[in-house]
């Protein structure tokens, strides 16, 4: 009986361990295999070199440039979008009329591609015609105004702007679904304590919506672990590596270089990197539970 | 008359479906006699835009009549260089390709034997026979030809001449580099930039170098570093890079250029804010595009002039981009061959270099085409034969464009010193030497 239960889960789990697998488990295996060979991703011929392109990897002072400006990334989209979206939250979870107007208009940035962010950010950003510069030229402001993207000192703060723009309405949509949760007795309990709306704030919502949180911050890391698309359509990495991230560098080196085996071992610390510290943070929150 | 029978309308109905199933089914076995008969070769071009589109539909349209039997499957491929490494070793790729054939392209198919030496086809082909012997060497690796190179480009200066009119600019500067300088000199003053530049395009930099270094080290010592045991780091090489410094630190070049995309630098040089823009002749069909959009708008080019004057002849950065290659693995490569064959025949060029404002390295005379006058300029000089000098890019391993694009944008940017790029680039070579990626011609 029970093995027929066994037997029953088990051809439940079939389809998906086998898409599992074949999508995603086989190409990981064949990505580290590959890491430890010289192959220039269509000869015949791929020479196993070992640990080699691992140590290259630890020489190459532009990887270790792209990893500390995916720390950039990091900071910022763990800090910037989770706190708008929650602050945004906060405020439109207080609108009695028209929370639906706020909540649609807020939404808006994070229904486009963010390929798409990349082109009207760029356009934004534009030395001569962008709406940035014009706008600080008309206040007054013109030693402000940059080539934003072409500055080697704000190129990669820039793009990642861009992106905290496409990402903060996401966060305030899943922190105004979790203000729903939060049992409304806590707000009563603290208005009679005589807390005001910061203490409030500070003592009930965001305590409350922790979970929300732990969530959000670990799809931020990943997606900033990841960063592509918006550094690929803004600055493609320059100028002179300036912007560049590691998921960049990884292409440029695996698809314009043509270094595949190189390019896998990049990946593989990539992955390597992105497990080990999400792991780290979800056991971290979670033992503070 | 009794015994004759009634045809009933049940069985005129049955005759008539029987005739016509009879019919059917021989038509059937006659359309797949014919299109068993019909040869097919798979064709990847690179670009998609309506104007592309247009230009194949009229070249297949002509060869469909001109060879009935063989049937031309296209299937755009804008992402070219992406793809085509993959398809063609997963046997999932075309008989024929549109890409460029230069080696730092092509060296990497033909090392994973991907591709068809084309020697054979050269000797027989009677379009094939035409293509400029200098053109054909360009895309020679291992002592073999793998392509037929289809797009001879160059890169001149274009100028806005509206700007260069208002400014009250009659003179071209021809004789030295100075000259050319003073032409910035008096444009900055006028409140205009003088130079546009992409250099988010990480390749517009590449190519204002690529004049630079022709005027410099010259076609000949650029061969050396590519062919024989001349250095990256030698002083004409290092000199060219300052050339481009000293471009920013005049304010000629500004460090927008940078920030800059493509179609930013194209609308900014129509609209008269860059009243000069280094790039290449593949842009004549979005120059034309702009003239036609905006009438106040018109432009010609120039070359730079002499900075090394010990060289020989005119240096200009140039040579060919887009070539045709049959797949290894091709079905039937005789239909691939004379496609194209007919690819590089008098009448799909004239359509070429009409829509697309491209021309083949083969003899024609531009006066028989119907071109604006600065396309039709460029492609005199193109039917002249004349070898062009290079577009370093294109002929230089991945790794080191690598090196070579992104270091140019680190000397604008105040990154790198032109001599540590330099530096940069000797390694980078060193390391493709070692790993045989170098040209083999």
């Amino acid at each position: 009986m029970i093995r027929r239960r066994h037997l029953g889960a088990l051809l439940f789990i079939v389809p998906a361990a086998a898409i599992y697998g074949t999508f995603v488990l086989s190409p990981f295996v064949q990505t580290v295999w590959l890491s430890f060979h010289k192959w220039d991703g269509a000869s015949p011929v791929k020479v196993w070199i070992g640990l080699g392109n691992y140590l290259a990897a630890a020489r190459d002072e532009i990887f270790w440039r792209a990893l500390s400006h995916n720390l950039v990334f990091i900071g910022m989209n763990l800090l910037l979008p989770t706190s708008l979206g929650l602050l945004l939250a906060a405020m439109v979870a207080q609108v009695r009329r028209g929370r639906t107007v706020y909540r649609f208009g807020l939404f808006l940035p994070y229904v486009l591609s963010l390929a798409i962010v990349g082109i009207i950010w760029g356009r934004i950003y534009d030395p001569n015609i962008g709406i940035l510069n014009q706008v600080l030229r008309a206040v007054g402001l013109e030693a402000l105004t940059r080539p934003w993207l072409g500055d080697a000192q704000v190129a990669l703060v820039a793009v990642n702007l861009a992106g905290v723009w496409h990402a903060f309405p996401f966060a305030m949509v899943i922190y105004l679904a979790g203000l729903q949760g939060v049992d409304p007795s806590l707000y009563d309990a603290a208005r009679i304590d005589g807390a005001n709306g910061a203490q409030t704030f500070r003592h009930v919502t965001v305590p409350s919506l922790r979970n929300v949180t732990t969530l959000l911050l670990s799809g931020a890391f990943i997606s900033a672990l990841t960063a592509f698309t918006l550094v690929w359509t803004m600055t493609g990495g320059g100028p002179y590596y300036a912007s560049e991230v590691i998921s960049t560098y990884i292409y440029k080196r695996a698809f314009e270089d043509i270094y595949v085996g190189y390019g896998a071992a990049l990946s593989v610390c990539l992955a390597v990197v992105a497990l080990t510290a999400t792991g780290l943070f979800v056991w971290q929150r979670e033992r503070g539970e | 008359m009794r015994g004759h029978q009634r045809m009933t309308r049940r069985d005129f109905l049955k005759g008539v479906g029987a005739v016509a199933g009879s019919v059917a089914q021989l038509g059937r076995t006659s359309l797949a006699r014919a299109q068993s008969a019909k040869r097919t070769v798979v064709f990847w071009p690179e670009a998609n835009t309506p104007a592309a589109q247009k230009g194949w539909d009229d070249i297949t349209a002509a060869f469909a009549a001109a060879n009935p039997s063989i049937e031309i499957k296209r299937v755009f491929q804008p992402e070219m260089n992406n793809i085509i490494k993959v398809a063609l070793a997963s046997d999932s790729g075309p008989d024929v390709f549109q890409r460029d054939i230069p080696p730092s392209y092509h060296q990497p198919l033909v090392d994973a034997g991907l591709v068809r030496a084309l020697d054979e086809e050269y000797k027989t082909r009677p379009n094939l026979q035409k293509v400029f012997p200098w053109a054909r060497k360009r895309g020679i690796i291992n002592g073999k030809s793998w392509g037929v190179p289809h797009e001879v480009e160059f890169i001149p200066v274009f100028y806005n001449k509206s700007v260069f009119a208002r400014l009250g600019i009659k003179e071209l500067p021809t004789k030295s580099y100075d000259e050319f300088l003073t032409l910035c000199k008096t444009i900055k003053a006028a409140g205009v930039t003088p130079l546009g530049l992409a250099g988010r395009a990480r390749t517009q930099p590449g190519h204002l170098y690529s004049e630079l270094v022709m005027l410099t080290l010259g076609k000949e010592g650029f061969e050396e570093i590519l062919y024989g045991a001349g250095r990256w780091d030698q002083p004409a090489v290092i000199e060219a890079a300052d050339r481009i410094k000293q471009l920013i630190d005049l304010g000629y070049l500004t460090r927008d250029a940078l920030a800059q995309d493509m179609p930013a630098v194209q609308a900014g040089f129509a609209a008269g804010r860059y009243a000069m823009w280094t790039t290449g002749t593949w842009q004549l069909i979005g120059l034309e595009r702009s003239r036609a959009d905006n009438p106040a708008f018109d432009y010609d080019y120039f070359f730079l002039p002499p900075i090394n004057t010990a060289l020989k002849g005119p240096q200009i950065a140039g040579g060919i981009g887009g070539g045709f290659s049959i797949s290894a693995k091709a079905k039937d490569l005789e239909a691939s061959t004379i496609w194209i064959d007919f690819l590089m025949s008098p009448a799909a060029q004239k359509i070429w270099y009409e829509v697309f404002f491209n021309a083949a390295p083969t003899p024609f005379d531009p006066a028989k085409t119907n071109l604006p006058q600065v396309p039709r300029k460029a492609m005199q000089l193109i039917a002249h034969g004349q070898e062009l000098g290079y577009n370093v890019s294109v002929v230089i391993p991945n790794n080191v464009v690598e090196v070579y694009w992104n270091g140019l944008q680190g000397i604008m940017s105040g990154q790198l010193t032109p001599k540590d790029w330099a530096g940069k680039l000797q390694v980078e070579w060193e390391k493709a030497k070692a790993d045989g990626r170098v040209v083999k011609p």
